[in-house]
Parts: C-alpha cells; sequence; structure tokens
C-alpha cells in the first residue's frame, strides 16, 4: 500500500476545529489567526525546501537514491505543498479580512516589495508543478536503479535539471521569506525584481558550477 | 455590508480558489508520463463545479452590492484603474471560466481512459486546463487589488 503521510484526516480535522474554537473562545483577532497560518505555511515551504536540498546532497555523497530516501523526499514534498497552500489560503485571506473591514492593517497590493514576492511565490507554484510533473518520475526511474545509481548515465542526462529546478526553488522560498518580513524595504519594483532575478539567476549558475564539480568523474 | 453579502464574498474568494487549485491538479495529473485519468477527472468535476459556484456567488456580490457601493468609491479613489481596467478584465474573464473547465471536464468523461494512447489530445486538454489555472490566477491577482482599491482614501 502506497505510504500516505497525512493519514489521520478526521484527527487532523478534529485539530484544525479546535484551533478555530480557541480563536473564538479567546477572541484572537482574525488578523493574528491569518498571521499565524501565514507563518506556519512559511515554515513548511522553506523548512521543507531546505531539508530536501540537504536529502538530496546527503543522497549525492553516498551516491545512491534508494527507495527510503526517495519516499523520504516525497513526504518532504508533501509538506512543502502544505506550506504553499497555507500561505495560499491565508494570504487571500489577508485581504479578504481587509476588504470585510475586520482589519485595517493591511494596505499592502500597492508595494512594490509585495508583487515582488507574489512574483516569488507564483516562481514556487509553477517550479514545484515542474518538480512534481518531471523531477519525480525521473527520480523514481533512478531509485529503482541497484548500487550507485546517482553516478548512472539516466541521473547524469538529468542531472542539470535537478539541480537548476532546486535552486530556483530554494532562493525563491528565502527571497519570499525575506521580502515577507523586511517591511521597511523601499525599493522601486523593477529594482527589487531585478536583485530577484539576478539572485535566482546567480543561484542556478552556482548549482550548475557545483553539479560539474560533484559529478566529475572520479 | 450584510452578513449574506459578507458570506458571498468569502464563498466567491474561497472557491475561486479551490477552482485554482483542482486545475493544477487537472494540469498535473494529465502532463504526468502515464496520465491520471480518474484523479484529473475528479478534480475536474470539482473544478468546474468550484468556479461555477464562486461565479455565482460572485455574480451575487457585485449586482447587490459591488455596482452601488464600491464601484464609485474605488473610480473616484486614488487607483481608479482598479475598476477600468482590473474588474472590467476580470468580469469579463470570469464569464467564461466555468463554461471553459466544463470543457475540460466533458473532454475528460467522454474521453477516458483512451487519453492514455492519445497523447496530442491529452497535452491539448492539459494545455486548455494551464490557460484557465493562468486566467484563474490572473482573476485572483486581480482581485486583491481591487480588494486593497476599494479600502483606499478617496482622491481630494
Amino acid at each position: 500500500m502506497r505510504a500516505k503521510p497525512w493519514v489521520g484526516g478526521r484527527a487532523r480535522n478534529a485539530r484544525l476545529l479546535f484551533c478555530f474554537y480557541l480563536c473564538y473562545t479567546f477572541g484572537m483577532e482574525w488578523y493574528t489567526f491569518l498571521v499565524f497560518l501565514h507563518i506556519v505555511g512559511t515554515a513548511l515551504g522553506v523548512g521543507g525546501a531546505t531539508i530536501s536540498d540537504i536529502l538530496f546532497f546527503r543522497a549525492l555523497k553516498n551516491r545512491h537514491l534508494s527507495e527510503e530516501g526517495l519516499s523520504m523526499l516525497k513526504t518532504v514534498s508533501f509538506v512543502v505543498w502544505s506550506g504553499v497552500g497555507l500561505l495560499l489560503i491565508s494570504g487571500f485571506a489577508f485581504f479578504l479580512v481587509y476588504r470585510l473591514g475586520l482589519s485595517t492593517r493591511l494596505d499592502l497590493a500597492f508595494e512594490p516589495r509585495f508583487w515582488t514576492k507574489m512574483i516569488g511565490v507564483l516562481v514556487i507554484f509553477a517550479n514545484g508543478m515542474v518538480m512534481h510533473w518531471k523531477s519525480m518520475p525521473r527520480l523514481e526511474k533512478i531509485a529503482e536503479e541497484k548500487g550507485e545509481n546517482l553516478s548512472s548515465p539516466t541521473f547524469r542526462n538529468n542531472a542539470a535539471f535537478f539541480f537548476t529546478t532546486g535552486a530556483i526553488s530554494i532562493t525563491s522560498w528565502y527571497g519570499v521569506l525575506l521580502l515577507g518580513i523586511w517591511r521597511k524595504l523601499d525599493l522601486s519594483f523593477s529594482l527589487t525584481l531585478s536583485i530577484y532575478v539576478a539572485v535566482v539567476l546567480g543561484a542556478i549558475i552556482a548549482a550548475n558550477a557545483l553539479r560539474r564539480k560533484l559529478l566529475k568523474p572520479s | 455590508m450584510s452578513a449574506l453579502l459578507q458570506f458571498m464574498l468569502i464563498l466567491h474568494v474561497l472557491l475561486g480558489l479551490s477552482g485554482i487549485v483542482f486545475t493544477s491538479i487537472v494540469v498535473l495529473g494529465l502532463l504526468r508520463e502515464k496520465p491520471a485519468v480518474r484523479m484529473a477527472k475528479n478534480a475536474a468535476l470539482a473544478g468546474f463545479l468550484s468556479f461555477a459556484l464562486s461565479w455565482v456567488s460572485g455574480g451575487y456580490y457585485y449586482l447587490r452590492y459591488y455596482g452601488k457601493a464600491v464601484r464609485d468609491g474605488i473610480k473616484a479613489g486614488s487607483t481608479p484603474w482598479a475598476h477600468t481596467v482590473l474588474m472590467e478584465a476580470k468580469e469579463h474573464i470570469f464569464l467564461f471560466l466555468p463554461f471553459a473547465s466544463l470543457i475540460v471536464l466533458v473532454a475528460l468523461v467522454s474521453l477516458g481512459a483512451k487519453l492514455e494512447q492519445e497523447k496530442k489530445l491529452k497535452n491539448l486538454i492539459a494545455l486548455l486546463a494551464l490557460i484557465i489555472l493562468l486566467l484563474g490566477l490572473g482573476v485572483a491577482f486581480a482581485g486583491i487589488v481591487i480588494s486593497s482599491a476599494a479600502g483606499r482614501p478617496t482622491r481630494l
């Protein structure tokens, strides 16, 4: 049977309902509750992206990706997608709360920082889809191979793709985190976006340089 | 704003978001090497229902409240383009999103398992779902700007 890390749907729903109950009983503001959800989403996303990179490099060091290692990567991928989901829901809910007059703390939509962050979120979403569509099936094939499968031609042919999508993911997650917390950042949209694009491109170049070094035939 | 209108606005946003999420599942399911047709079918049905219900609740809010109480405020505010450009585009794009997602659903139901062999057809349906996804995201971001513009002070 396929492993389901999210098993226990009823228990999870009960916990969620309990959270709503606590917020209602203790009069937590919607804004505070949404900040909580947004922080949890970011933690899951940034943490998940970091852990998946660590797992990937550990496997690379051993030159072997086991079925268990792949299963771990899939679980972490699920954690990252959960983070994306929470960020999307809480992010849109912020504007809903603002629109309904339940909070007056948000007037972000006309800030350049906010739109660069949104572009970062879109990049994370699109890159995540590409990873899910292309990386996972390729990694599944590689994990089926016995021995040092991370030295195999199948892996070498796809390595540039893995390193590039990984670099985009990690820089975008940290970029989005930074743009979210750096409230006093006062740069124009074009400059903020240029910095983001430059950092992502720099990370892609660095990751591929590292790939060449790591995969050099010994 | 009455409780019913607030409820309709919340429903409109949440269902619109669900529609986007379900459509992305359709895209991912179809783009796999071995397409997950059953998963794509279920997601397409959920996506269509989400967009259709979001359409109804959004339409109710627009007709009963936005046109009377919000539109003029935005037009008189510091960002009138939020209505004249974004809302005008949003409402027209949003008109056909449920129908486009219905086409995806009908195609998936009628072609079913055949899609595993018919790669071209599968890719075309995935492309249509991707277009719906991108339009849905565009509409959602336009909604953010419009919501924020509604809360901005009026231009003096």
